[in-house]
C-alpha cells in the first residue's frame, strides 16, 4: 500500500516537473531526420550543441523523488558497453549503496539489445549510444522512446604507437575502409600492408563509423574468426583489433581510453584534428556523436526523475567525474 | 603458530622419524557445544556480533565459540579434559553475520598479485589479455576452443594457451616459426620456450632467458606414422615426450615412445624409450619401465614392461591421480609419470619391493596407500589437500598428499610437513588448508578448527560446495538458476573465521594466495579477500559480439 501511495506521489511530483527540465523535444512522426540532431548521419560536422548548454541545478521536487530511490525499487538500467561506468555510478550517487552493490545491480545488454529490451518492458531506463539503422526502424525507437542527450563521445581510429602515421583525411579513411587504399605507404607511413580491423554490424562503434564516417561508402568484408563451439554451432567473430604493426581499428572514445585501454596505442587525428576530452566538447573533433538517456513515452517516474535529473548541474558533474564529455558545458 | 611449514632441511633430516605432533585437546564440553550449536537455531534468527564469547547462529553459518585448546606435542601429557561452561549467546538483530572489512595486505614492490602468476582475464572479440603480477599487460592471444572454458585466472604456467607470447621478444629462435602458426611457434612454460615442429618431430628448447639449449628429434618407427610430442614442466626438469601408434593389418595396435628428462642446462637427465609396446604407454615406473595395456574389467589392468619391450609384472595398477601426468589435447598422449603401482592391495617400488608402513618419500611427501602411524593412531594416505590450484581443468598433478586416522574420539592427520592429533568426538575428516582443518559429522555440520591453536572457530551448517583454499574457505550454498539468473550464496571466509565478502549477486571461484576470481556485474577480475579488485575486465559477455551459426539451418537453407 505504501509503495503504491509513493508511486502516486512520484508520478504527481513527475507531472509537475515535466517541462522543467531541460530536454529536447520529442521527435515528430514525419522521418527520422527528426532524431536528436547529434545523430544525424548525414551532417555529422554540423551537429549543434543543444540549446542548454547552462545546466540547471536541481529542481527539489526532483531531489524529493531521487530520495526515495533505493537499491529496491532502482529503476532496470541497460544499455550499451561503455555506459556501464556511468551506470555504476550513478546507481552509487542517488542510493548511496556500494560500489559492489551498484556493480552487482548492473545487467547490461549492450546497445541495439537493450533497445530491445526496452521495447519488451524489460528495462526502464538506457544509457546508450544510438542504434543501429534496423533497429530503429523496426522499433521506431524515436517515436516510442524519449532520447535525450546527455553526453558526447566520439568515433576515434586507433592504431600501433609505432605507426609513423599520425593524421589521416576522413577521405583517406574511407579509402582504407573500403579497400581502395592498402598500403600504408599510400598514406604517408611505411611500406606495409594496412590490416584494418571492423566492429561486428551491431555494435554501437560500427553504427557510428557507418554513420559518421563511411556515409555510404560501402566497407570491404570484414575478416573473422570462427570459433568451435558445441557440435553443431559455431561463432563467427569479427576479428578485434589486434593493435599489430600495421593495423588500424575504431572505437568509441570513452571505451578506447577509460575501459579498453591497451599498451603501445595511439588515437589518430582526423582532419587535423586529435580527439581528446576539449575537442570532442567544443566539437572541434568532428566525429562527435551524443550518447542518451532513454526512457519510454510513457515512463515511470522515477526513469524520468533520474534522466531529469542527469542533466541537471549535478547529473552532469557526475558524468564528468567519471571520465565522459558532458553534453552541456559546466563552466 | 603454524604448525605447517618447517624448512626443508629439517624435514630431510627428519625423515621416518617421529616430527614434532601437536595435539589439541578439545574438551568435551567444547564438542557438547559444538554439536549443540550445530544442531539447534536460535529460535529469534538473530546472531551475536562476530568477535563476541557467543554462538553465532545464522542462517548459513554457525559460529560456535570454543575455549581454546592450547597446542601441544603429541608426545606430551594431554590435559584431562574438563568442562567448560557454556557462553550464553548473545543476539543483536542482524539475519546474517557482517562481513568483516580487513585491508589487504600489500606488497611492498607495488606489485598486485604473487610473483610468477600471471592474470589472464577477457580481453575485445576472442582474445584474452595476459597481465603480470604488476598488471602490466603483457600480451594477448586469441582463445577460440569454444568447447573449454575460457582462460580467466591466475595462473603459473601460461604454455596452455594458445598464441600467448609472455616475454617471446627476448628468445633468439634457432628454427624460424611458421607464420600460419602450425609449425615451430614459439611456447613457454615456466622452464622456459620450446618450439614444436610436427612435421618432422623435433623439439628445440630454450631456457628461461630464451637461450638455446637443446634439440631432440625422435624417428618414428613407421614414416607414415603420426608422432605426438609434448613438453612439460616436472619439477626443475622440462619432459619431452614422442609417442606414437601403429595400426597393423590384423586390426591391431603397437605404441612407441621416447621421454626425455632434461635439465635447464640442457643436459639429458633420463632417457627413456621403448618399441612397440602392446598398447598405448600409460605409466612410466621410476624411469626404468613402462606401463602398458588395458584389459577389459578389473582395476589391475596394466602391464609393466622394460625398455626392451619385455613384460616384467603382469596386472599392476597405480592411483591416476595421485602421479604427475603428461598429456596432449584428446588424450592423444596421457602418461604417469610414478614410483610406485599397486598389485592386490599392496604398494610397490619401480625395484618391485614392497612399500612397508611410514615410508616416505625424500623430503617428507607421503605415498599413497600407505599407513602412517601418528600417536598410535593409524592413518592412511588417502586424501590430498587440493588447495588454491587455479588451473582446473588442466590440473595435472595431485597436491599434498594426507593421511588420515581416526578412533572413536580422535582424529589424527600427517601432512608431508605436520602432524595433528584432535579430539573429534566421533567427528570424520573433511578437508585442510594451511590453517584449518574441516571435520563432518556426517550429518550436515562442518566445525572447522584453527590449526595454529586448535580452537574451533565455527561450524558451517551445511553446504552445496566447500572450496577449500590454500589460505581461506569458499562456501557455496545454492546453485545458479539460469531462469532467474539468481546465483548462490557465496562466502569468503578467511583463516581466523572471519567472514570477508559475502554475496549472492556474483560468483566467486577460488584462487592462488588470498586472492578470488570475481565475477561481478559486468566485470571479471582478480579481488581480494574482501571483494576488492586488484585487477578486473569487462566481462566476456560484453567484449565478445558474437554471431551464432547454425550449419544445420544454413544447409537446410
Amino acid at each position: 500500500m505504501g509503495r503504491f501511495a509513493s508511486l502516486i506521489l512520484a508520478f504527481a511530483v513527475a507531472l509537475c516537473l515535466s517541462g522543467c527540465a531541460a530536454r529536447k523535444e520529442k521527435p515528430s512522426a514525419a522521418s527520422t531526420d527528426d532524431r536528436p540532431e547529434s545523430a544525424d548521419s548525414s551532417k555529422p560536422e554540423e551537429t549543434k550543441v543543444p540549446a542548454a548548454t547552462t545546466p540547471a541545478a536541481s529542481p527539489s521536487p526532483v531531489k524529493d523523488l531521487l530520495s526515495t530511490i533505493t537499491l529496491e525499487n532502482y529503476p532496470v538500467v541497460d544499455g550499451s558497453t561503455a555506459t556501464i561506468p556511468l551506470a555504476i555510478a550513478l546507481i552509487q550517487k542517488l542510493t548511496g549503496c556500494t560500489p559492489a552493490q551498484a556493480e552487482e545491480s548492473v545487467a547490461f545488454n549492450t546497445t541495439d539489445a537493450s533497445y530491445y529490451a526496452m521495447h519488451d518492458g524489460k528495462s526502464d531506463l538506457l544509457l546508450v549510444y544510438e542504434p543501429a539503422q534496423p533497429t530503429i526502424d523496426e522499433l521506431d525507437v524515436f517515436h516510442t522512446m524519449d532520447c535525450r542527450e546527455i553526453g558526447l563521445d566520439a568515433l576515434v581510429f586507433i592504431v600501433n604507437e609505432a605507426n609513423s602515421v599520425n593524421s589521416l583525411t576522413s577521405e583517406q579513411v574511407r579509402g582504407i575502409y573500403s579497400g581502395k587504399i592498402t598500403n600504408w605507404y599510400e598514406v604517408g607511413g611505411a611500406d606495409t600492408p594496412i590490416v584494418p580491423f571492423q566492429r561486428p554490424e551491431l555494435s554501437g562503434s560500427q553504427t557510428l563509423m557507418l554513420n559518421l564516417m563511411m556515409k555510404g561508402t560501402a566497407m570491404m568484408a570484414p575478416s573473422t574468426e570462427t570459433i568451435a563451439t558445441t557440435m553443431a554451432d559455431t561463432i563467427t567473430d569479427i576479428s578485434a583489433y589486434n593493435n599489430s604493426a600495421n593495423a588500424i581499428g575504431y572505437s568509441v572514445y570513452y571505451y578506447a581510453r577509460n575501459m579498453y585501454t591497451q599498451p603501445g596505442l595511439k588515437f589518430i587525428a582526423v582532419d587535423g584534428v586529435l580527439p581528446s576530452n576539449e575537442t570532442i566538447n567544443s566539437r572541434e573533433y568532428g566525429f562527435v556523436n551524443a550518447f542518451y538517456g532513454v526512457i519510454l513515452l510513457e515512463p515511470d517516474p522515477l526513469s524520468e526523475a533520474i534522466l531529469d535529473w542527469l542533466l541537471t548541474k549535478d547529473g552532469q558533474q557526475l558524468l564528468k567525474d567519471n571520465g565522459y564529455v558532458p553534453v552541456m558545458k559546466l563552466d | 603458530m603454524d604448525a605447517r611449514g618447517k624448512d626443508d632441511e629439517e624435514q630431510t633430516m627428519n625423515t621416518g622419524s617421529r616430527r614434532p605432533v601437536l595435539i589439541l585437546m578439545i574438551t568435551t564440553a567444547c564438542m557438547l557445544l559444538l554439536i549443540s550449536a550445530c544442531s539447534g537455531k536460535n529460535p529469534s534468527g538473530s546472531v551475536p556480533a562476530a568477535g563476541t564469547a557467543g554462538t553465532e547462529i545464522t542462517g548459513t553459518i554457525t559460529f560456535a565459540a570454543t575455549p581454546a585448546a592450547s597446542p601441544s606435542p603429541a608426545n606430551e601429557q594431554s590435559p584431562s579434559p574438563s568442562p567448560s561452561p557454556e557462553p550464553a549467546p548473545i543476539s543483536i538483530p542482524v539475519p546474517t553475520p557482517a562481513s568483516v572489512f580487513i585491508p589487504r595486505e600489500t606488497f611492498p614492490d607495488g606489485r598486485l598479485f604473487e610473483e610468477n602468476y600471471y592474470a589472464v582475464l577477457p580481453g575485445e572479440g576472442a582474445y584474452y589479455n595476459l597481465y603480470d603480477s604488476y598488471g602490466k599487460q603483457r600480451c594477448t592471444f586469441l582463445f577460440t576452443d569454444g568447447q573449454s572454458t575460457p582462460p580467466t585466472g591466475l595462473f603459473k604456467d601460461t604454455s596452455h594457451f594458445a598464441d600467448s607470447r609472455v616475454n617471446m621478444s627476448e628468445v633468439q629462435t634457432v628454427v624460424p616459426e611458421d607464420p600460419d602458426g602450425y609449425y615451430n611457434v614459439l611456447k613457454y612454460n615456466s622452464n622456459g620456450y620450446y618450439q614444436i615442429n610436427g612435421n618432422n618431430n623435433v623439439v628445440t628448447l630454450y631456457n628461461t632467458a630464451g637461450k638455446y639449449i637443446r634439440t631432440l628429434t625422435y624417428m618414428p618407427d613407421d614414416d607414415q606414422g603420426y608422432v605426438d610430442a609434448v613438453v612439460a614442466c616436472y619439477g626443475r626438469e622440462t619432459v619431452v615426450s614422442f609417442t606414437t601408434d601403429t595400426w597393423h593389418p590384423d586390426q591391431t595396435s603397437t605404441a612407441s615412445a621416447a621421454i626425455y628428462f632434461v635439465s635447464s642446462d640442457g643436459t639429458i637427465n633420463d632417457k627413456c624409450e621403448v618399441r612397440k609396446l602392446p598398447g598405448k604407454p600409460a605409466g612410466l615406473l621410476g624411469r626404468k619401465y613402462f606401463l602398458a595395456g588395458a584389459y577389459d574389467g578389473g582395476e589391475e589392468c596394466y602391464d609393466i614392461y622394460d625398455f626392451k619391450g619385455n613384460a616384467v609384472r603382469k596386472n599392476v595398477s597405480f592411483k591416476s591421480d595421485a602421479s604427475f601426468s603428461i598429456w596432449s589435447s584428446e588424450a592423444v598422449t596421457y602418461i604417469h609419470i610414478m614410483d610406485y603401482y599397486m598389485k592386490d592391495g599392496q604398494i610397490y617400488d619401480a625395484s618391485f619391493h614392497d612399500v612397508a608402513k611410514n615410508q616416505t618419500e625424500k623430503g617428507g611427501k607421503l605415498i599413497y596407500g600407505i599407513d602412517y602411524d601418528v600417536d598410535g593412531i593409524t592413518c592412511s594416505a588417502k586424501y590430498w589437500s587440493r588447495g588454491s590450484d587455479p588451473n582446473n581443468h588442466y590440473y595435472t598433478e595431485a597436491d599434498n598428499l594426507v593421511a588420515v586416522g581416526t578412533t572413536d574420539n580422535k582424529i589424527a592427520v600427517k601432512m608431508k610437513d605436520a602432524e595433528f592429533v584432535f579430539d573429534s568426538s566421533g567427528l570424520s575428516y573433511y578437508s585442510i588448508n594451511n590453517h584449518v582443518l574441516v571435520l563432518s559429522d556426517n550429518h550436515g555440520n562442518y566445525p572447522v578448527l584453527s590449526l595454529a591453536t586448535g580452537k574451533l572457530l565455527y561450524t558451517i551448517d551445511g553446504f552445496d560446495q566447500l572450496q577449500t583454499a590454500d589460505e581461506y574457505l569458499l562456501v557455496i550454498k545454492g546453485y545458479y538458476d539460469t531462469v532467474t539468473g539468481t546465483f548462490p550464496k557465496c562466502y569468503v571466509i578467511d583463516k581466523d573465521g572471519n567472514i570477508r565478502y559475502k554475496t549472492q549477486n556474483s560468483s566467486v571461484e577460488i584462487m592462488p594466495g588470498e586472492n578470488i576470481l570475481l565475477h561481478r556485474g559486468p566485470y571479471v577480475g582478480i579481488a581480494d579477500l574482501n571483494g576488492e579488485w586488484i585487477i578486473k575486465a569487462l566481462n566476456w559477455e560484453l567484449t565478445r559480439d558474437q554471431d551464432y551459426k547454425n550449419p544445420w539451418e544454413e544447409n537446410s537453407g
